[in-house]
């Protein structure tokens, strides 16, 4: 039996990007009969460490919320998830730990001084980069260059200290990993050019969506109609999403090809809004959807 | 309450709550500050007397009044004349009752200067410092008001809270 460890975060902010690819990956362990998973769910809304089956079966250790997640926060996570372990598996059973967050860093190293067989699978979903400077990677490559190669203002030497730190920090996670996983090609080639992550330990497995049923398929009554072409955006209303940058160039794209029209779903920061001043009729902001209608 | 942890996972032979509780202890050792306070409940004092306690009980090794030293001239900073509260919760009371602890285990002249235990001792007549003495570290502490099987929602505290439990049922 592999007893298949995911580590998630309950809070509202993660329900979105990781919680959806949370669930995603428990839907493909379902069908695997070798594979038990275990959902290690932190920043849950219970009162105190708990052991709960959701309506599909799967078993989730639920760890109440803490304001932060430092060392003794998940030094406590390390007790709770070994004593389950030490409760429920067997020397026979192969251990693998999931991570999705680079800040669990120092959890995975205490699972893997306990367990030293167990595998470490980590899934690099963000990297901080790429929010302070809104995925601009060129010129984080420029700031990350050694300094005589490039004369460096005293706010950016500031801010090569802060990427750096941030790269170390990400990086204790690529080197405890067995396997990382990259959403895209994108996020694998900075993977391999500026964590020195080894290229055979990385592989790309985009983001999916099940689909479940055929009629996942008929489109919303709102946008039946057969002259346009739809394009849709799902996530948070937020600078580092690019939402911006995607409205703008949908103005591009549609004074071109005037049949276009975007749905927005999301909530978050509506000011972004200001940016369909002029083809307000060709964006919809629908808000934020329940993942059944959606 | 790491007391009370470290003492709970002694007696429950859970090794694993022994590391995590560790850690929180010397976490805690390394944050020991002079604004603390040096009542028993919330301060100095009452970090002195659960170190000496992990020592009695074997949670704690190597040299007494070297580990506690940091903690001692913390102790040290505070003038016991310009103190009014004698409690031992919160109070003066509460140094007098680690001193008397620290006297047990012969480390006491080392680490305070007799003109502080003078200063300290003259705060307080012979019988209210017999009575200190022979306080227990339990009477010290407030019992919670609740029932142990409904700690949930409730303080964690050692004094009146559901660590109080935990350390009664571990001593």
């Amino acid at each position: 039996m592999i007893r298949y460890f995911i580590f998630n975060n309950q809070s509202p902010a993660a329900a979105y990007g990781i919680g959806t690819y949370v669930a995603q990956l428990a839907r493909c362990l379902d069908g695997m009969a070798r594979v038990a998973p275990v959902f290690v769910d932190t920043q849950a809304l219970v009162p105190e460490v708990s052991e709960r089956r959701d309506e599909a079966g799967r078993m989730h250790i639920e760890v109440p919320m803490s304001l932060v997640e430092d060392y003794s926060f998940l030094s406590c996570v390390f007790y709770f998830v070994s004593r389950w372990i030490d409760e429920n598996c067997s020397s026979a059973d192969e251990i693998v730990f999931h991570f999705n967050y680079s800040q669990h860093a120092p959890l995975a190293y205490m699972l893997k001084e306990r367990y030293f067989k167990a595998k470490i699978i980590y899934t690099v979903h963000y990297q901080l980069w790429s929010f302070v400077l809104r995925g601009d990677y060129a010129r984080f490559k420029t700031l990350l260059s050694p300094a005589s190669e490039t004369n460096f203002t005293k706010e950016e030497e500031m801010l090569r200290e802060e990427l750096r730190a941030s790269v170390e920090e990400e990086r204790r996670m690529l080197l405890i990993a067995n396997k990382a996983i990259a959403l895209s090609r994108f996020t694998e080639n900075v993977l391999v050019e500026c964590y020195d992550t080894d290229a055979s330990k990385v592989s790309v497995v985009p983001n999916v969506v099940h689909e479940e049923k055929e009629e996942d398929r008929l489109p919303l009554k709102s946008f039946q109609d057969e002259q346009k072409r739809y394009l849709l955006y799902v996530g948070r209303l937020d600078e580092n999403k690019g939402i911006r940058q995607l409205l703008r160039a949908f103005r591009r794209i549609h004074e071109r090809h005037p049949e276009t029209h975007l749905i927005v779903v999301g909530e978050g920061d509506f000011s972004v809004m200001s940016e369909t001043d002029g083809i307000w009729e060709a964006v919809t902001f629908t808000g934020r959807m329940a993942k059944e209608s959606l | 309450m790491i007391v009370s942890l470290l003492l709970f996972a002694q007696k429950t032979d859970d090794d694993l709550l022994l590391d995590l509780s560790q850690t929180f202890l010397y976490d805690a050792f390394e944050k020991v500050d002079w604004s603390y306070g040096i009542g028993l409940e919330r301060g100095l004092s009452g970090i002195g007397c659960a170190a000496l306690l992990l020592y009695k009980k074997g949670l704690m090794t190597g040299d007494l009044a070297e580990t506690l030293a940091d903690l001692d001239k913390n102790i040290i900073k505070y003038s016991p004349r310009g103190i009014a509260d004698k409690s031992v919760r919160s109070g003066l009371g509460g140094v007098v009752f680690y001193m008397e602890k620290r006297k047990e285990t012969g480390t006491l002249s080392a680490s305070f200067p007799s003109s502080f235990l003078e200063e300290l001792y003259s705060a307080f007549t012979a019988s209210e410092v017999e009575t200190i003495r022979q306080m227990t570290l339990l009477q010290c502490l407030r019992k919670p008001a609740f029932e142990r099987a409904d700690y949930q929602g409730q303080s964690t505290c050692l004094s009146g809270g559901s660590a109080y439990y935990l350390l009664a049922e571990s001593l």
